[in-house]
């Protein structure tokens, strides 16, 4: 679903991301960890299209990101770590909107927002600015405007960040839910705990460069993912 | 702490020199003097104007003895200026900054923040009246032959004056909270207030040359007249030629007047901040189904610009002026339009075609009002991974925000095309080239400043008021268009003599129409390219 080859992008003279090669397969929840600068951010971004790499290709469903920009995003779905959305308008506004841009239907796109606002509980808010949202009302209405079309693909940076534990449990269902029915997560995290019950595989990114990856049970063998992690961050240092 | 918050607000205002907003990096120290010395030129442009005005004054006026008439005159121009720089950002610089939350999380008095929020006004406004000060000033020292006492005099007037210009920026900016406090569209209230005060602004402008009317005609009722109007202005005329007793007054009304404007603003800042951010916990309700309407991807990215530039009053005022005065020059047209002809004709004594291309190059200055384009990118702020992550080509997303002026300008711009046609009654070849010509300006204006913010885009601001009214793009979109029509009028003089007005026109016709064009594919290549890779 998404496949990632030698990826490289560099901001000056420091390597954000280097040589990094990752495959997403249907049917797979795929987790990101790493410290702070790591590279996971910008690998999120231009896996979404918004940042072009210095060299490597990134595919969605076998088409090229490079080449076919629209067509990719089409099939993704990203939600930023911080969702900075159209404060001028309200969330209805906002899904309406989205839901204009990926050409949905009028009946297709009121069934899915009243299905999603209402699993979500933002159904009242809806009529409200989005400058009136708190962040995790905006990370609410980011969700449900990301998983509005159908993606194939889901891409999330932090995405539980500022959500209420229900909220979480929901997404959770829903990322679950989307693999079953053939497409794919990528999602980055610091809660490794999340990660280690969530992820069917992980990677873990330092300073740029992939450093392990595979199966949660390939990545973590007997220990927990958290012990792995702090002792791969020692190894490297 | 204080210092650090005065140190922020000023670094908001001018950290377009130092920063390059576009790559989020500081410039290099070349490019920084490059970018000052840019900037001071456009300042010293618009002073040198001034200039030019200023000294025909004081050649007039200082050697009979009214030099305080002079400086009366001067510095009511730099107030109204100062005023018109600062007064449309005031609201949103005080009361709607999107740091406020962070600062009253401080441990920072509320007077403290307002004092550093109006530090960001005063420089602003105070930048404004120092274009047209700073010349009065260089004018009357070249020409004026001043004393020791009337030059230390003169050298408070721009410190006692920006006092007037912040306190009526203060109460403009109060006035619009207050309103708000109790009105939901806070935007239609700053809209409202602005176009009254606009108009305020107008009339006054009337009067005082009805003023000055009355001053010519009646020389020895001068003092009485002045006193009478602008009684203020008139002690500051007479302390900047040396009257130390009447600079006295004028600084004791100065003082006295921004100390009880700041004492009122002080009094309500926090609730009114308060109330602002508790407007947005307000009644929950389902939404209807007729929200949910399916529509195209090129008319929903019009709506997400247009629902934008209604949001936000800043947007109109600084950017969409243009219409209004548009259709208020087309009215005027139509009921004036004889006397302007014989104006033009018969008192000037041009021909009729002479007229046409001095009203057509005046419809060219109206329409250069409106720059809706050029802090359209900048404005996507941090959302800008929205338009980039979706499925819509950046060709699209750019195309709305040019669709945008364009329908808000030329639909105005043909009113007024009507009244001109309907006043100057040209020839048919002449009609179809002004009005071609018009339209053309009216999507030059359009093109130049998406292409200008698209070559140097701020993502990065606190205040929308930045990318607003204090960015190179917003500036140089009004400057070009400017020049543009300078150039336009002085080759029409320079070369009438052997060619002929319909000729003329169609030279610039083709020439804007291939710039137009130019522009339009470098927005549609390089600068789509350059918009999905900002951020």
């Amino acid at each position: 679903m998404l496949k990632i080859e030698n990826l490289t992008k560099a901001y000056g003279p420091k390597k954000a991301v280097d040589e990094l090669t990752l495959h997403i397969l249907p049917g797979e929840i795929y987790g990101f960890i790493g410290h702070n600068g790591a590279g996971k951010t910008t690998t999120i971004k231009a896996c979404s299209g918004i940042l072009k790499p210095d060299s490597g290709h990134i595919f969605v469903d076998g088409i090229s990101i490079e080449e076919q920009p629209i067509e990719c995003k089409k099939k993704i779905a990203y939600i930023p770590d911080n969702p900075d959305l159209y404060e001028f308008m309200t969330g209805i506004q906002f899904l309406n909107f989205i839901s204009d841009i990926f050409g949905i239907d009028s009946e297709t796109r009121k069934t899915r927002i009243e299905e999603y606002a209402g699993l979500f509980e933002l159904k009242n808010d809806l009529t409200q600015p989005i400058s009136s949202y708190s962040h995790g009302m905006k990370q609410k209405l980011a969700i449900i405007s990301a998983l509005i079309h159908d993606p194939k693909l889901v891409i999330m940076d932090e995405p539980f960040v500022g959500l209420d534990p229900k909220a979480s449990h929901t997404l959770k269902e829903i990322m679950r839910d989307i693999c079953n029915a053939g497409g794919a997560i990528f999602f980055s995290t610091h809660v490794l705990e999340v990660a280690e019950k969530l992820c069917d595989k992980v990677a873990i990114i330092k300073n740029g460069r992939l450093i392990r990856s595979g199966t949660m049970d390939e990545v973590r063998g007997d220990d927990s993912l958290e012990e792995v992690f702090l002792e791969l961050e020692d190894e490297n240092v | 702490m204080f210092k650090a918050l005065l140190k922020k607000q000023m670094m908001e205002i001018f950290s377009f020199i130092i920063v390059d907003r576009r790559k989020g990096k500081r410039r290099s120290t070349g490019a920084a003097i490059g970018f000052g010395l840019l900037f001071s030129f456009l300042l010293v442009y618009l002073g040198a104007m001034f200039y030019v005005t200023a000294s025909t004054l004081c050649e007039a006026f200082v050697p009979n003895g009214l030099g305080w008439l002079y400086f009366a005159i001067m510095g009511l121009a730099a107030m109204l200026f100062g005023v018109f720089g600062s007064v449309f950002s005031t609201y949103s610089s005080m009361y709607a900054a999107k740091d406020n939350e962070l600062l009253f999380s401080l441990p920072v008095k509320p007077q403290k923040v307002l004092f550093v929020r109006l530090s960001g006004v005063f420089v602003t406004g105070s930048i404004y009246e120092l274009v047209v000060l700073i010349p009065t000033l260089i004018a009357y020292y070249v020409n004026g032959s001043p004393s020791a006492v009337s030059i230390a005099l003169s050298l408070l007037v721009p410190v006692l004056l920006s006092f007037i210009v912040l306190g009526i920026s203060c109460i403009f900016g109060w006035l619009v909270a207050a309103v708000g406090k109790h009105v939901r569209k806070k935007t239609a209230v700053t809209v409202v207030l602005s176009i009254a005060f606009f108009a305020g602004y107008y009339y006054f402008f009337s009067q005082s040359y009805r003023i000055l009317q009355k001053i010519i005609e009646t020389p020895d009722g001068i003092s009485r007249v002045m006193q009478t109007y602008i009684y203020p202005l008139y002690k500051m005329g007479q302390g900047a030629v040396g009257s130390v007793s009447a600079m006295l007054i004028f600084a004791l009304i100065a003082c006295s007047f921004l100390a009880i404007v700041l004492y009122i603003v002080a009094k309500s800042y926090y609730l009114f901040i308060i109330s602002s951010q508790s407007n947005a916990a307000r009644s929950k309700a389902n939404f209807s189904e007729k929200a949910i309407t399916a529509g195209s991807q090129s008319s929903a990215l019009f709506r997400k610009e247009l629902r934008r530039f209604l949001s936000s009053a800043n947007y109109i005022m600084n950017c969409g002026l243009g219409i209004i005065f548009i259709i208020a020059a087309a009215v005027a047209l139509f009921i004036k339009g004889g006397s302007v002809m014989e104006l033009l004709t018969k008192n000037i004594g041009l021909p009729v075609e002479a007229a046409a291309v001095l009203l057509t190059a005046a419809c060219c200055t109206l329409s250069s009002m409106n720059t809706i384009t050029a802090p359209s990118v900048s404005l996507e702020g941090k959302s800008i991974w929205l338009a980039q992550s979706l499925p819509a080509d950046p060709r699209v997303v750019l195309n709305a925000k040019l669709k945008l002026q364009l329908v808000l300008t030329i639909p105005p711009l043909a009113l007024l095309l009507i009244a001109l046609l309907f006043t100057v009654k040209p020839p048919v070849m002449l009609a179809a080239l002004i009005v071609l010509l018009v339209i053309e300006f009216g999507c030059f204006m359009a093109v130049l400043g998406l292409m200008l913010n698209l070559r140097s885009p701020n993502l990065n601001w606190t205040n929308e008021v930045v990318p607003i009214k204090q960015s190179m793009p917003v500036l140089l979109t009004i400057l070009i268009p400017w020049g543009a029509i300078a150039a336009f009028i002085g080759l029409f003089f320079l070369t009438r003599s052997y060619l002929p007005g319909a000729v003329f026109l169609l030279i610039i016709c083709i020439a804007l129409g291939a710039i137009d064009l130019l522009l339009y594919r470098w927005i549609r290549t390089k600068g789509a390219e350059r918009f999905s890779e900002l951020g």
